[in-house]
């Protein structure tokens, strides 16, 4: 108490953001800490010197307390005149008391929009049954529910506090929770159209889009639009991508096809938790950034999108949660608030308040309260994103800004992806290729045939893969269950594309005309039907595979009757041959004729009776050392002559690297590479075998080998006469470690290149990886360097120059840029341009201003720039006067002799050390010559625009000419030294599903592999037993056999004219061959014996441009926008025409079998946007640098109309008729799910998105499960809900209960206008002498059929589990339980065996099961079916069985397969047997 | 200010925690976790990895509120044993916590002790018992969800399955305003609880090394899995 007695003491003082008073008038807050006090004393604060008593003020004292400690007050203050930043001496006066402080004058008007969220995983470490509706968080570390609890709590808040606003996002929980409570319906809508709810993205969920292919990520767009905009009504504007490891570089112009208008996500640009994360202890400064957190991300075909960036991760604003008072979360809100200003474009700032599964933040509407009643400036408010974005807009506009263009490649973020399960990236790719051929195929088959197209298994396929796309699928970051659980959804989708696929060719094949060959070819001859699914004419290697052997001897012979070479393997089941000229997106056929010839492959020797070693084409000559493990000693590319190997290397070889357990900082798992720096490759010992083999078609080394104990490995390469390309696979085997990674390095340096990598509909530069100590050529340990700088790329990467920038006779290659504009304000209006120019030529930038930090730190950047622009002169540009300045004086010189000669200049200023020395691991490349820097500079403004529109137009053949007196510098790029510099060469490697790739400074390719990883959450499982591989690891470690496919493809030029995407498309996309088999050998339909269904031109390997197709389908998606209606090819088909060099281009697109008619460019939902003149039946479609065209066109192919004869109905149709799908009744693929019926709460079977159909209308039993007395009545509510848009839906529910119950009612039909739903209640009734136990109730949909679609016809049911029992007699027993495991299988290639289970129910009445078989990638083709079901007897059993019948041309191997099934929502794995395929 | 006990380095070794001063015994959190272990219906995570290590973190949050709560009872002559012979009420698991809303607006921790303790929940009801909501807080309520607790219209089977209908027009102030007043001090109440209980932890618990809260951001096993 003695404490009061102390006069007033003025502690400390200091200048706020805040504002208190009139919004328009409003008064800052200085802060003022005191102690002691007699009495209440006025305190104010007024200016140094007393003088100017206008400048600083406080128009009213505010008392200050006696305070016995620390006492805090604030003090308001008018600053007229001033201007914000300005620091004016000030001094706080109270009493007697004054204390001299710097007042810095803050600006007012200031918003922070608090977005409360809750990030969603469908899957990751626990399954989707859990994260939807069946999680107990309990006991467990935080604040987290699943998915229906946490819409549930977001809802009931938001309905209490009028303030709160939140966001709702992936339709993985949405979809569920809409139809699973369909009384939210009416409050959610609402709260939508009151701008109280958001939806967000636009996606089905938040996917991994660099691991995908274009076109899925689309169709997750198509997806995530339909649900959200047309079944539930809202308007989905951003792209709400919180978490997915980096981005496609295409992204952002996809999302604005759709519609979107902006986008906010929080990895990119830096790595893990951003450029705010705290490292030891200490927070990062987001000034770290080059550039503010809201920009217009931009995508190589130009296209952008108004981005806001959280660089303080998606859970920045959360964790104030855990304040315990009010003002500790305002003053921790106020805190993010200080960082995040720092860096935002705007007076706005995005708060992302939510992390992992969060409820409500208690704390956010309370300070939306309280803060704002307190002051006047900043705001913070719950809000909306779209409130957020419309401030910045606003804001933007009235300043004349632009914001900042950003081409940045928003890459690597998390290296581990590209690689961990690498089974399920092969199977995703194999998928997504599938369905692809399927749609273009079932659509030209239904032009010409009339048969119904497949759209609601195309549909399945598609949600498929997007849900696999997700951030915690695709990039193997998941737990081994769900693992499991995935794989049945990429197979689902591999099944139904390759099965529509298959019919649609085999349908397409039977119409091709025979009777013209038919002269030349003996009558016991196999028609063959090649097809090809590219639209440019190729040559290609082909394989055809027949079940029953044809004969051992076979001849291909053409329809000119010319015998071809072939190769007959496996008994005369297999023929391969090169398949010439086929024509584009068309066929040609062939016949096999029996023959006494004996045309495989035959074994070389070399001299002596050695091994041969080396083999040749006309394309490349290629040798193999065995005392080194059989890897590539040479090759030699011809006609060229160049060696492509290294000198001393050695090509081909497999790379083990040890890696640490989990990540030596971050503890966590498999989205990490950790290598720790010991490595061991292939080349260190002789290869066990290598045998070389000469056949008619081509000729192949195999070469055996072993690594240690830590693998087997079998490798082919094979040289095909004709084909450009070395073709390899590797089959690994005994992978039987734990935390290692495999990666293949082919060290093919090409002198002045840089990596260059295709990604979604674009190809892009990218910097040299930092794997190596290029001394002790150890791998960099992670823990001291954790960057690498992987990246995934598409189908292919390579060395090449993208874009190039020859200065004199010196040519130096870019790859990545920094773009150093003069100013924030000048980067939109004079750097945009640039950007766009830059990233068609392959080099992404980053716009970035003189006073921002420099791009190139890899502590903070997720990746490195080679190359500086700067954008004006040094009196313009406060970055090129330093760098000239450094640079010497010749270079100013020279800088000023351009401009007096021209008035513009453009000047290279070398980097003070080649590109190598400062390119290392932990590289830093900010300070001032690290880079050269490229200078744009011009007498005025207008000059400096044409120098840099000059600069544009030169990028249009991705080259930069410069000419200057001042010195060039050392442009080497590489380490290794070579005799020239730069070599204008490409070497490229084709992938199939092995995304993961470094190229090294010294020329070395790397693809990642495969891994063991056991971090976290690899072996996780949720529903117990655990089971693992047969050998007891984890799933996450791949002990199986795996085979990997590649090839390797060079030439001169860069990667435009070596036509590498051509040639990667050929290598990706094999030639298709049809064996008709007898019934339609004869068979006498419309289609000549060659012929193209759609040619595009330029397309493939021509000079003039390469235009691809990214798909073609029937138009229209009508089922997963809940329309009734069936989208038909021959109405309209729908093309996506994708510019593949950056450059721009006329796409010439006709149907040679007909006309094009009525066509009409569209978004990417294939709305049409303005039509398209059509002229002698072809359309021309003029495309911009990797533009994404959508093309609605009608197919009018009246030739095969009038070939067929013009029957009644048309030839099509007769065609139809005549074809064995169509007189067999079935479709192209299936209209219903395998198992019947289905399961409405689908998720808990872990079984991925939706049934076939979407399930448009499902009714639920409420609760699921309930307990229950014998005797008792039982009151449970049924709902029942439409999905369906466009119309009313009719059907009825019945209700099936065990044996003697009743359910009254038991039979209720509904009506439900388009989303409508209805409820009551039903009454069960237990009878009294109903035993204790497990008693389902199954309430089954049936809609009535007519005008539906078939996929709508399928009965859905749900079932609720009573359990009835006392207290002395419990309810007991299982409802599913495994009664027989099954047994390991060994089978012979051409044998057969059988994998199944027999599983129980104690329940007491039938059950509907569901059964899965799970086996890994390269095991689906000869074990399935995928899925059975039955039904499994009240208290009994039934055994579900599969088959195991790999074909004669099987490859010998080890692999695994278990069953899961499904009964009611209860799930039973069983153990993973082994399945050895022995031959 | 009242002074802080703080667990000095050289304690941490035995104590996770102390509640006004007096020690948590890392024994006491080896106890609950062999408990849990043992009980556990779902799949915990592995001893000695982060994961695991979080557990840890929750169980040392249950016991110092277990204790909290002993010592706040005890300070309002809350008497355990009163308790228990039901001469104090308590209010019942089902009331407090009537659905999984509930359990995530108290979090996990809190609403385990309320479910676990009587003694608890009698706190709670004396803690929160002015906890009132006002008339303008229901009509505001159902001016803004007017249907939220509209009886269902049972009336005519007019499609011959008897499907509930949703009222045509929202029910009137007095038809729903018992519901919503038990609604929203229901929430009220929990809300409050929180608070308080948020802030007495605050004053009253010190964590130490390793012991800290799962969910502060600062500790090395909140490194957000991804």
């Amino acid at each position: 108490m003695v404490l009061f007695g102390r006069p007033l003491q003025l502690i400390s003082a200091e200048s706020t953001e805040l504002f208190v008073g009139r919004r328009e008038a409003p008064l800052q807050v200085v802060r003022i800490r005191y102690t002691g006090g007699q009495e209440p004393t006025g305190v104010r604060v007024e200016a140094r010197d007393g003088r100017d008593g206008h400048a600083v003020q406080t128009p009213e004292p505010v008392r200050a307390e006696p305070a016995p400690g620390e006492g805090v007050l604030e003090v308001p203050v008018a600053t007229p005149g001033a201007t914000p930043g300005q620091r004016i001496p000030a001094a706080v006066v109270a009493g007697r008391a004054r204390l001299n402080f710097e007042l810095t004058v803050a600006e007012p008007g200031w918003t922070m929009f608090m977005i409360s969220h809750f990030h969603y995983d469908p899957v990751w470490w626990t399954t989707q049954a859990a994260y939807t509706s069946s999680w107990q968080a309990p006991p467990g570390p935080a604040r987290q529910q699943h998915g229906f609890d946490l819409v549930r709590a977001h809802l009931e808040f938001a309905r209490r506090e009028p303030e709160y606003k939140f966001v709702l996002a992936e339709v993985d929980y949405l979809k569920p929770y809409w139809d699973t409570h369909p009384e939210d319906r009416v409050d959610l809508r609402r709260l939508i159209h009151e701008g109280r709810v958001e939806i967000m993205g636009g996606a089905y969920n938040e996917p991994n889009t660099n691991l995908t292919g274009p076109e899925t990520t689309i169709r997750n767009l198509v997806h995530g639009m339909a649900f959200q905009r047309d079944v539930l009504g809202a308007d989905p504007a951003t792209a709400w991508q919180l978490d997915a490891f980096g981005h496609d570089p295409a992204f952002p112009g996809m999302a604005a096809d759709v519609g979107l208008t902006s986008s906010s996500w929080a990895r990119g640009p830096h790595h893990q938790w951003g450029p705010m994360q705290v490292l030891a202890g200490v927070r990062g400064d987001p000034e770290r950034m080059q550039f503010r957190s809201e920009f217009e991300w931009i995508s190589p075909s130009g296209r952008g999108l108004l981005t806001s960036y959280m660089p303080g991760h998606y859970s920045a604003g959360w964790w104030m949660d855990a304040s315990p008072t009010l003002s500790d979360a305002e003053e921790a809100t106020y805190q993010l608030f200080l960082a995040l200003k720092k860096v935002s474009t705007t007076r706005n700032v995005l708060l992302p308040v939510g992390t992992d599964y969060t409820p409500p933040n208690k704390w956010v509407t309370r300070i939306h309260r309280d803060w704002n009643a307190r002051y006047a400036w900043p705001r913070f408010v719950c809000a909306l994103p779209r409130e957020f974005f419309t401030a910045v807009r606003a804001e933007l506009g009235q300043r004349g800004l632009q914001p900042s263009p950003q081409t940045r490649d928003m890459n690597p973020i998390y290296t581990g992806k590209d690689v961990s399960f690498i089974d399920t990236k092969q199977a995703n790719r194999a998928a997504e290729h599938a369905v692809l051929h399927a749609e273009r195929f079932a659509a030209f088959a239904g032009v010409l045939t009339g048969a119904p197209y497949p759209q609601a298994a195309l549909a399945k396929a598609w949600v498929q893969l997007a849900y696999g796309a997700h951030h915690d699928a695709i990039t193997g970051s998941e737990s081994d269950q769900v693992y499991l659980d995935l794989l049945t959804s990429w197979r689902d989708a591999w099944q139904l594309g390759s099965t529509a696929r298959d019919n649609a060719l085999r349908l397409l094949s039977s119409t091709v005309d025979t009777s013209a060959a038919a002269s030349v070819l003996p009558g016991n001859a196999l028609r063959v039907i090649v097809w090809n699914p590219l639209p440019h004419d190729r040559t290609d290697v082909v394989t055809v595979r027949v079940e029953k052997p044809f004969s051992e001897g076979v001849r291909v012979r053409d329809t000119d009757g010319v015998d071809l070479p072939a190769v007959v393997e496996h008994g005369g089941r297999s023929v391969s041959f090169i398949a010439r000229d086929v024509p584009s997106l068309g066929w040609r056929e062939f016949r096999l004729v029996p023959a006494f010839v004996e045309p495989g492959w035959q074994e070389a020797r070399g001299a002596h009776g050695a091994h041969a070693t080396e083999i040749i084409n006309e394309h490349y000559r290629l040798r193999v050392d065995p005392s080194r493990g059989g890897g590539v000693a040479s090759l030699v590319e011809q006609p060229s002559g160049r060696e492509l190997i290294a000198e001393g290397e050695i090509g081909n070889e497999l790379v083990v690297y040890d890696e640490y357990p989990q990540h030596p900082h971050f503890a966590e798992g498999p989205w990490h590479l950790v290598p720790r720096g010991p490595v061991i490759g292939s080349s260190g010992g002789p290869a066990e075998s290598v045998r070389t083999y000469r056949s008619p078609i081509g000729e192949r080394l195999v070469i055996t080998g072993r690594i240690g104990r830590q693998l087997r490995y079998t490798q082919t390469i094979t040289l095909w006469h004709a084909v450009p390309r070395v073709d390899c696979s590797t089959t690994i085997d005994e992978f039987d470690g734990a935390d290692r990674l495999v990666r293949l390095r082919w060290p093919c340096p090409v002198p002045g290149a840089m990596p260059v990598s295709e990604v979604g509909d674009a190809v892009v530069a990218r910097g040299f990886g930092l794997l190596h100590d290029p001394v002790t050529g150890r791998s960099v340990d992670t823990a001291e360097h954790p960057w690498t700088l992987d990246n995934p790329a598409y189908t292919w990467f390579g060395l090449s120059s993208s874009a190039r920038i020859r200065v004199g006779a010196a040519v130096r290659s870019i790859a990545v840029a920094e773009v150093v504009s003069p100013s924030e304000h000048a980067c939109g209006p004079m750097a945009r341009g640039l950007l766009v120019a830059l990233v068609r030529a392959g080099v992404t930038a980053t716009c970035s201003t003189p006073d921002r930090p420099r791009y190139g730190h890899l502590a903070v950047d997720s990746n490195l720039p080679d190359v500086r622009i700067a954008l004006g002169g040094p009196a313009r540009n406060a970055f090129t006067a330093k760098v000239l300045a450094d640079a010497g004086s010749e270079y100013t010189a020279e800088l000023e002799r351009q401009l007096n000669a021209t008035g513009r200049a453009r000047m290279w200023v070398p980097a003070a050390a080649p590109l190598a020395v400062e390119w290392v691991p932990g590289a830093d490349l900010r300070y001032l010559r690290a880079l050269p820097v490229l200078v744009l500079a011009g007498r005025d403004e207008a000059a400096l625009g044409a120098a840099v529109a000059a600069v544009i137009d030169d990028l249009a053949d991705a080259e930069v000419l410069v000419s200057q007196d001042a010195p060039v510098g050392d442009v080497s790029t590489a380490g290794a030294p070579h005799s020239v510099v730069f070599d204008q060469r490409t070497v490229a490697l084709l992938n199939r599903g092995m995304p993961g790739f470094a190229v090294e400074a010294d020329g070395t390719l790397h693809a990642s592999l495969m891994r063991s990883c056991t971090g976290w959450p690899s072996g996780m499982w949720t529903d117990p037993p655990r089971r693992t591989a047969p050998d007891g690891s984890n799933f996450q470690l791949q002990h199986w056999t795996h085979r990997f496919e590649y090839a390797l493809a060079s030439g001169p030029g860069d990667w435009r004219q070596a036509a590498i995407p051509t040639r990667s498309a050929e290598f990706s996309h094999p030639l298709l061959a049809v064996a008709a088999t007898g019934e339609h050998s004869t068979n006498d339909g419309p289609l000549p014996a060659s012929g193209s269904l759609l040619r595009v031109d330029p397309a493939g390997h021509g000079t003039l441009g390469d235009v691809q197709l990214g798909a073609l389908k029937a138009t229209g998606n009508p089922l997963v926008r809940g329309s009734a209606a069936q989208a038909d090819p021959r109405a309209s088909v729908t093309l996506r025409l994708v510019e593949g060099r950056g450059t721009s281009t006329t796409a010439v697109v006709r149907a040679p079998l007909g006309r094009l008619t009525q066509a009409a460019r569209a978004d990417l939902l294939e709305r049409p946007r303005q039509p398209l003149p059509v002229e002698s039946g072809r359309i021309r479609v003029d495309l911009h640098g990797y533009e994404i065209a959508t093309v609605l066109v009608r197919l009018d192919l009246r030739r095969v109309t009038e070939a067929s004869g013009g029957g009644a109905g048309g030839g099509a149709r007769s065609g139809a008729a005549r074809s064995g799908a169509a007189r067999s009744g079935a479709g192209l693929a299936p209209e219903a799910e395998a198992v019947q019926p289905l399961y409405a709460r689908y998720w808990l079977h872990n079984r991925g998105p939706a049934p076939l159909g979407g399930l448009p209308a499902v009714g639920y039993l409420h609760p699921h499960r309930v307990t229950a007395a014998p005797g008792a009545d039982v009151t449970l509510r049924l709902t029942v809900a439409s999905d369906r848009t466009d119309g009313p839906l009719r059907g009825a529910i019945r209700l099936v209960g065990p044996d003697r119950w009743s359910a009254a009612p038991d039979d209720l039909p509904f009506e439900l206008p388009p989303g409508g739903h209805a409820s009551r209640e039903v009454l069960l009734r237990v009878p009294a002498d109903a035993a204790p136990g497990r008693y389902p109730v199954r309430a089954q949909l049936r809609l009535d059929a007519d005008h539906l679609p078939p996929s709508w016809r399928q009965v859905v049911e749900d079932v609720c589990l009573v359990s009835v029992g006392t207290a002395s007699a419990p309810a007991r027993g299982d409802m599913l339980r495994l009664d027989r495991e099954p047994d390991p299988v060994t089978v012979a290639p051409g044998g057969s065996a059988r994998l199944a289970v027999t599983v129980a129910t104690d329940a007491h009445a039938d059950l509907a099961v569901e059964a899965h078989v799970i086996s890994p990638w390269g095991t689906w083709e000869w074990i399935g079916p995928p899925a059975v079901g039955a039904e499994l007897p009240a208290e009994g059993k039934v055994e579900l069985s599969f088959d195991v019948a790999p074909p004669r041309w099987a490859e010998p191997g080890r692999w695994w397969a278990l069953i899961r099934v499904a009964a009611a929502g209860h799930l039973v794995y069983t153990q993973a047997v082994p399945v050895e395929v022995r031959s | 200010m009242r002074p802080v006990a703080t667990v000095a380095a050289t304690v941490a070794a035995t104590v996770a925690a102390t509640v006004a001063g007096e020690g948590i015994a890392l024994a006491e959190v080896d106890r609950r976790e062999r408990q849990l272990r043992a009980s556990a219906l779902a799949a915990l995570p592995a001893a000695g990895s982060s994961e695991g290590r979080q557990l840890r973190r929750w169980l040392t949050q249950l016991l110092v509120t277990e204790r909290v709560v002993a010592l706040e009872a005890a300070a309002r002559d809350l008497d355990q044993r009163a308790v228990g012979a039901r001469s104090v009420a308590a209010p019942t698991e089902e009331e407090l916590l009537p659905d999984a809303t509930a359990r995530l607006e108290l979090g996990s921790v809190i609403s385990a002790v309320l479910t676990s303790s009587a003694l608890a929940r009698a706190l709670f009801a004396a803690v929160t018992r002015h906890v009132e909501v006002t008339e303008d807080e229901v009509a505001g309520y159902h001016a803004r969800n007017p249907f939220r607790f509209a009886p269902p219209d049972t009336a005519g089977p007019a499609d011959g399955a008897g499907w509930d209908t949703r009222p045509s027009r929202p029910p009137a102030l007095d038809e729903v305003r018992a519901a919503i007043a038990a609604d929203l001090r229901a929430a009220a109440r929990r809300r409050a609880f929180a608070t308080w209980l948020d802030s007495r932890r605050a004053e009253l618990v010190r964590l130490a090394p390793g012991y800290e809260h799962p969910g502060d951001p600062r500790q090395p096993d909140n490194t957000h899995k991804h």
